[in-house]
This record gives C-alpha cells, structure tokens and sequence, in this order.
C-alpha cells in the first residue's frame, strides 16, 4: 500500500526520534529496523532518509559521531546517531500532537 | 575485477548525490561516506539473500531511491549547516591566529609590555601608572607626580609647593630637590646662585619656622665656604672600632678664610639649636605618597614602589659632617687659646648631632648624626684637656665610649643568617640590608616570585605554540596563493568537540592541574626555599612540563585529525602498530615509576639536592657539563640522577611524538601533510587561547593576592627601616641625649 507523501513526510521526524530514543543507531540499521517493525507497510525510500537525518542535526535534535562496532563485517565505520536532549523534549511534544491529532481524525472518520 | 568495477560505479553514483555540496569538502567526504557504508550494508544483505554482485548492486541502488530527488534534498537538508560551518571555518583560518596572539600579548605578556612596566618614579619619573591614579584624587595625584606639564623634576616639585605654598612637608620636598642645580664640585658658587640658594632656604625657614633644618643648611653652607679643615696629626685621640680594638685617630685643625662669614654661620646654628626640631621632610614626603597607593597588585607594582623609594633625594648630609669637623676644630683652636667659650661650640656640635639622630627617619641619617656626635665628643675630650677640666674630658670620653660599643653591638649584631636567606626569595636575597635585627617577612614576596616563575613558563609555551601556528599559517598561505589549481588542496577538518575535550583534558587540563598542585604545595610549604634556591628544581620539571603539554597536544592533535581523514575517507598514514604501542607502554611505565622513585627518594630525604649553582641548572646542559668535568659543574649524583631523568622523559616525549609524526614526513603523504597543518592550525589557536585566557588570569590573580600581601614587615620600605631594625634603639638613645641636652 503506498501512503501519500505528506503522510510520510509528517511522520518521518517522530518516527527516528523514538526509534533512536531506544539506543544509538546508523542509518541502515534504522530503515531495516523500520521496515521490520511495520511489516513493510511504510517502506522507506532508503535515499531520503539521510536528508531527514541531517536536518535533524543541524536542528540539535540528534548528534552523531563515527564509531566501529566489531562484527561479522571486521569493523566497518558507521556513523551512528544518538537522541539530544533537546530531541528528546521534541519527541515528547510530537507524541501527544500526535494522539491528540489522531483521536480527533478518529472521532471524525468513525464517531466517537 | 567485478569488485572494482562495482566500486567504480558506487563513486560515481555517490559523487552525482553529493556534488551539490562540493562548497564544503569536509561535510561531503562526511555525507559521502555515509552513503557508501549504507550501499555496502545494503549490497552485503542482498548478497547473503542469494543475489549475485551485479544483483546486489543494483538492488541497493534501487532501494535508495531517485538520485536527482536525494541529491536535492541533501542539499536543502545541509544547506544551513554549509553556511554556518562556511563562517567557522573562516574564523579559524583568519581570526583565530590573530586572537591567540592577542591573548598572549594582551593576556598572558601583559606585565612585561612597556605601558606596564615598572616606573622610574621621582625624581626621574615621566608619569605614574594610571593603574595607581585610577582610585585617587585629583590633588593626591598632583601630590604624587606634580604638575605633568612642568619641564624637569625641580619644577614638579615646584608646583606642587606652588599649589600648596604653606606646607612644610611640600616645600622641603622642592627645597632638597632644588639643589642639584647649586652643587660645584671644589669651585666656589656664583654670588647670584649662592644668593638664589640663599633665599629658598629663607622661605623655608618661614615656611616652617620649628624646624633646624633650613638653619642647620644655611651654617653648614657659611662656615663650609669662610673656612678650609686639614687632618691634624697632633690632634690624635684613641677610638675604638668594630671589633673592639682601640687605635689612635687624628681630628682636624681649621683656618678661617672668611670671619664675618664664619660667625654669621655660627649664629645660624645657634638659632637652630633653639627649635623645637629637625627634619629634613623628604621621609615625611615619601611616607604621605607612599600613604595614597593602593596595595600592590603585582611584581611590577613592588617594583616601581621600591624605585620610587631608592630614587628618594636626601639632603647632601655630607654638609653636615663637614659642618660638625668645622665647629669640632674651632672648638679645640678656642681652647688652645685658653678661651672658655670653647665647650659651648664643641657642645653645640653635639647638640646638632643629637637633634638630626632623635628626629632621623632614614638609616644614613642617624649614621651622620651618629659621626657627627663621636666628633664632637672627641674634640669636647680635647677641649677639656686644653682647659685643664679633667672632668670635662673624662666624661665627653666615656659617652665617647658608649657610643662606640653601642655601634660595635650593631654593626656585630644579628643580621640575617645565610640559613634565613635561603628561604628570602631572590628578591629580598638582593635587597635585604645588612642591617642588625632587620626583620622581614619573606613570605608575600617569594610567593609573588612564584607565580611570575609560572607566568614566563607558560609565557614561553604559548610563544612556542603562536610562533608553530604562525608557521603553519603561513605554509597555508602560501598553497593558496601558489597551489590553487592543485587538486591536493589541503582540507580544514573540523575533528569534533568531543576529540578537542579529551585533547584539551589529556594534554593541558591533567598535566597543567598536577603541576598546580605541586606548586601550591612547594609554595605553602612552611619550609619553602626562596625561589633562588627552589628555581634549579623548578627548571626541571618547568621544561618537562612545557616539553610535555607541547608534544602531548601535538601528537594528540595528529591522531584526532587522523582519526577524522580516515571517517570521510581520506588517505592516512597507518596506525602506530599493536607491538610498538605496547612498547611505549611499557616504556612509560617505567619511567613513571621510576619518576615516582625519586620523588619519593627527595621527600624522604636520601635523593634531596642541596641547592645547584650559577647557569648549571640548564638540565642538558648541567649534564654534559658534570660528565666532562667542567669547573662549577655540580657532580653529584643526585644532581645526576635527576638531570639524567629529566633528559629520558624529555627524549621519551620526542620519540613518541615522532614515532606518529614521522609519517608526516614521508613520501606520499602530501596530502595528508597538508590537510594535518591546515587543520592542527585552529587547535592549536584555541589552545592558546584557552590557556592564556584561564591560566594567564589564574596566575596574575594569584599574583595579585600575594601582592597584595605584601606590606608592613613584608615590605621594603626606606622610611621604616630604623622601626624594623636594631637601629631604633640607637634612636631611642639619640631621642635620650637629647633629652639631656635639654636640661
């Protein structure tokens, strides 16, 4: 099923602030782990996900830094991105924009 | 060969995503890089799903996305970032040198710039600090340096008696000034100067009509000027000296040139002895200045106070002396020719004596007195010899006496010990007078000593720091202007705040605390040496510190802005091997432990120096002098041990710094080279910076609050040197005789 863009567009932000409020995480590790979670449903177009992520950091809402995690791929360097402080206060309004926001689409779509 | 290929058109793909952000090197080798881990994840899981190379590739590309649609939002993603990052990057390469300079100038050398050097003040001062004027009055300043305008020092003095024409304190000050204009050397005065002198001593005597001293200085000038002294061997009586042995002195013998001149001086003298008092006001002046100072805030300000002190004028008290051999020898003359009035002037001599010792603020004051008394005693024994009053020459013999073994105990009494010196400071190790019982505190001035010791090391570091950034800046200069077709264009990497804290933490924070600990404990040490006899061991651990934060710092940075080429993927020397590293490791531990060895061995005693001499406390240099024996040289093993140590961890340092700089040096590292000296360029400004704006303003205000410590018995004062000494009981005596005079 494909979402129309603004959708998508409107639920990127939320969606990489919760996602890296569990730990730190690079950026493919984010769309598999999306992907994974939504059972494919809002399949990301990998290449648009950068942008979004460097938006956020130029905003103070994520940090990032290189580092290598030993593994089965000999250490490759990733850039692995981290929630702020500030991100986390985002996420917090953004969640109940979005319940608020949500309850009264319900509401209208299928009554109380 | 497939590989190569696929690597081939991975580049090109991403090089087409990020073109856009070509304005900024750094953050498009960053985003490029990005990208490139993103496909080799993406084509690695694809090929573990069953996918051929080909496949994979492909698959990866497609699941990326429309290359022309990220490229575009990279680009309005990164765009305000891009202008930021483009303004930093123009303030590190174009204000931070100059800023760091500034610090250092404006900062850190701040002391030693001219517009705060320490003032020569009166008499040959230009102007007083504005730092000392700043919380003062208009008139305490005029009182201070006189009328700015005035042409020379005569005149300042001038108008300050001028402004305030009643005070005694003022126009003594001016009057004793004045003289230098009157002084001839074996040539009589010109009638209009003899009268000008004349007339400002006139005033004076109006001015402050209780005070001798204007009379004392007119009989001083008449009768030095209507008479002529020769030694008289005929004239002998028996004096004792210092170490209590008795030898015969001959006295003078006078003849008068001008009578009529002669007793109108002796006239004066006699009105003089009438007044209340003597003084000659310039210890009054000095006091009343000294009074309007703020505290000293730094070495420069204790400087300039002791100038202002030691460029004090006195009054040519050697007129005195001459008067006293003048009425001591006239005195005898009167005598021989059996005339009675004789004990009179030779009393009158004593009188004078007694007057200038009981009023005398400065050292060479009650040391005239102190002569022109044992003259006067000697000719008054004379006297009563020539007058057949044998009572009267007994007892001006025995006060003779008294006086010479008052000043025997002060000349032989305590001054200070080699053993008290050791802990003066290299100041008061100059400047203490070799008085008898002179108390100081040496404390304040040492401790101030210390922390300019600091100021100039860390001084010398940050020079060292400006002048290596200045050479690298210039080296980026000049690939701008020659190398701007190059397509090795050096990059200015910014390696992350995270890295310039732990650089900062490791290389300067660690060491720089350490060593401010030890130094707060070597200077709150109740047995603390003065800072001649602790400086040798100071220069030894000062060099390993400087070398220390220097080589830390920079082979520190070389790894932070490797660590950084190798993120966005530019070519880098390789890592210091697993074998090496282990090597320094072990190394360093040796060291530190050796380190600790002896600096447990010098607390404990068996490894303590005793004091190192002259130019030999130059580590290296004291070494290789000890080794070839040279005379001077300091040859025992301890200082051996020690310099032997200093020099291992100063080669330790550059051995590890060039283990990993030496890469920089090869072939083929070019762009590497110049990407680390444009980079290393700004962290090491901001070093500068950092340092000199917190250290430089920690130490000058340690500096300050030990200056400002510095007062009372801590500090050298000339108007306070007979209170502080043995010499206030020779006061005590003066202010007794002429008690006795008196009655």
């Amino acid at each position: 099923m494909d979402f129309s863009q603004d959708l998508v567009r409107g639920s990127v932000l939320p969606i990489i602030l919760s996602l890296l409020r569990e730990e730190s995480m690079y950026g493919y590790q984010m769309v598999k782990k999306v992907n994974a979670r939504t059972n494919g449903l809002l399949e990301w177009k990998e290449g648009t996900l950068y942008p979004a992520l460097h938006r956020l950091e130029g905003a103070g809402l994520i940090a990032s830094r290189w580092d290598t995690l030993s593994g089965k791929d000999g250490g490759r360097k990733r850039k692995y991105y981290s929630i702020t402080p500030k991100g986390r206060r985002e996420l917090a309004k953004r969640s109940d924009e979005w319940r608020l926001f949500s309850q009264a689409v319900n509401a209208c779509l299928w009554g109380a | 060969m497939a590989d190569n290929e696929n690597n081939d058109h991975n580049e090109k793909l991403i090089a087409r995503l990020t073109d856009r952000l070509a304005g900024d090197p750094e953050l498009q080798a960053d985003v490029a890089r990005e990208l490139q881990t993103h496909l080799e994840d993406a084509e690695d899981e694809f090929r573990e799903a069953g996918l051929d190379e080909e496949e994979a590739q492909n698959e990866a590309v497609k699941a990326l996305g429309d290359p022309e649609d990220i490229s575009r939002q990279l680009f309005q993603a990164n765009r305000t970032r891009m202008r930021f990052r483009a303004v930093v990057r123009w303030a590190a390469s174009l204000a931070l040198l100059p800023a760091a300079i500034g610090v250092v100038v404006f900062v850190v050398a701040a002391p030693w710039t001219p517009w705060n050097m320490p003032v020569i003040p009166q008499p040959w001062f230009t102007s007083i600090p504005r730092a000392w004027t700043r919380s003062l009055t208009e008139e305490q300043v005029f009182i201070l340096q006189g009328d700015p305008q005035a042409k020379d020092y005569v005149a300042r003095a001038r108008s300050i008696s001028d402004r305030w024409p009643d005070d005694p304190i003022y126009y003594g000050d001016y009057f004793v000034t004045a003289q230098g204009k009157f002084h001839r050397k074996d040539e009589k005065l010109p009638l209009d100067l003899w009268n000008e002198r004349m007339a400002l001593a006139e005033k004076g005597e109006k001015v402050d009509p209780d005070n001798a001293f204007y009379n004392f200085v007119k009989a001083a000038w008449l009768i030095n000027a209507s008479c002529t002294l020769e030694d008289d061997p005929s004239r002998t009586i028996e004096s004792m000296n210092t170490n209590g042995e008795i030898k015969p002195d001959s006295l003078y013998t006078i003849t008068i040139t001008d009578p009529a001149g002669f007793q109108q001086g002796l006239k004066e003298l006699h009105r003089g002895l009438q007044k209340p008092f003597y003084s000659s006001r310039t210890v009054d002046m000095l006091e009343l200045r000294m009074s309007f100072l703020p505290p000293p805030r730094s070495m420069t300000d204790i400087i300039s106070r002791i100038t202002m002190q030691v460029s004090t004028l006195l009054p040519s008290l050697s007129d005195f002396r001459t008067l006293g051999k003048a009425l001591g020898a006239y005195a005898v003359d009167l005598a021989e020719q059996g005339n009675p009035t004789a004990v009179k002037v030779a009393r009158s001599e004593e009188q004078m004596a007694d007057m200038i010792g009981a009023k005398s603020g400065t050292i060479i004051e009650i040391l005239v007195a102190m002569a022109i008394r044992q003259n006067a005693l000697a000719n008054l024994e004379l006297v009563g010899k020539e007058l057949q009053k044998p009572a009267l020459s007994k007892e001006a013999f025995q006060q003779r006496r008294e006086q010479e073994e008052l000043w025997r105990g002060l000349r032989n009494g305590n001054p200070l010990s080699v053993e008290e010196l050791r802990h003066a400071g290299m100041f008061w190790t100059i400047l203490t007078p070799a008085i008898a019982g002179y108390h100081v505190d040496f404390e304040p001035i040492r401790t101030v000593e210390c922390f300019v010791v600091l100021e100039v090391a860390l001084l010398l570091l940050l020079v060292g720091m400006v002048i290596l950034s200045c050479g690298f800046g210039l080296v980026v200069l000049i690939w701008a202007i020659f190398c701007r077709r190059s397509t090795d264009k050096p990059i200015l990497l910014f390696v992350g705040w995270r890295r310039i804290g732990k650089i900062v933490q490791v290389s300067i924070v660690i060491p720089l605390v350490a060593f401010g600990l030890y130094v707060i404990w070597q200077i709150y040490r109740s047995d603390a040496y003065g800072l001649n006899f602790t400086l040798g061991r100071w220069t030894v651990e000062l060099v390993l510190l400087l070398c220390g934060v220097f080589a830390l710092l920079l082979s520190m940075s070389y790894r932070a802005i490797r660590l950084r080429c190798l993120e966005v993927g530019l070519a880098t020397p390789p890592s210091i091997t697993r074998r090496k590293r282990i090597g320094f490791l072990i190394a360093t531990g040796l060291i530190l432990l050796v380190c600790g060895i002896y600096i447990v061995g010098w607390w404990a005693g068996p490894l303590r120096l005793d004091y190192l001499k002259g130019r030999y406390w130059i580590p290296p240099f004291a070494f290789v002098s000890a080794l070839i024996g040279e005379s001077g040289a300091s040859s025992s093993p301890k200082f051996l041990i020690e310099t032997f140590l200093a020099i291992v961890v100063l080669f330790f340092f550059v051995v590890w710094f060039l283990s990993e700089g030496v890469e920089l040096f090869r072939r083929g590292r070019k762009g590497f080279r110049r990407t680390f000296i444009r980079s290393a360029m700004p962290i090491l400004c901001a070093a500068v910076i950092v340092m000199g704006l917190a250290l430089g303003g920690l130490l000058s205000l340690g500096e300050r609050c030990a200056a400002r410590r510095v007062t009372g018995s801590a500090a050298m004062s000339i108007q306070g040197e007979i209170e502080r000494s043995d010499f206030r009981l020779l006061r005590e005596k003066f202010i007794q005789w002429r008690q006795e005079d008196g009655k």
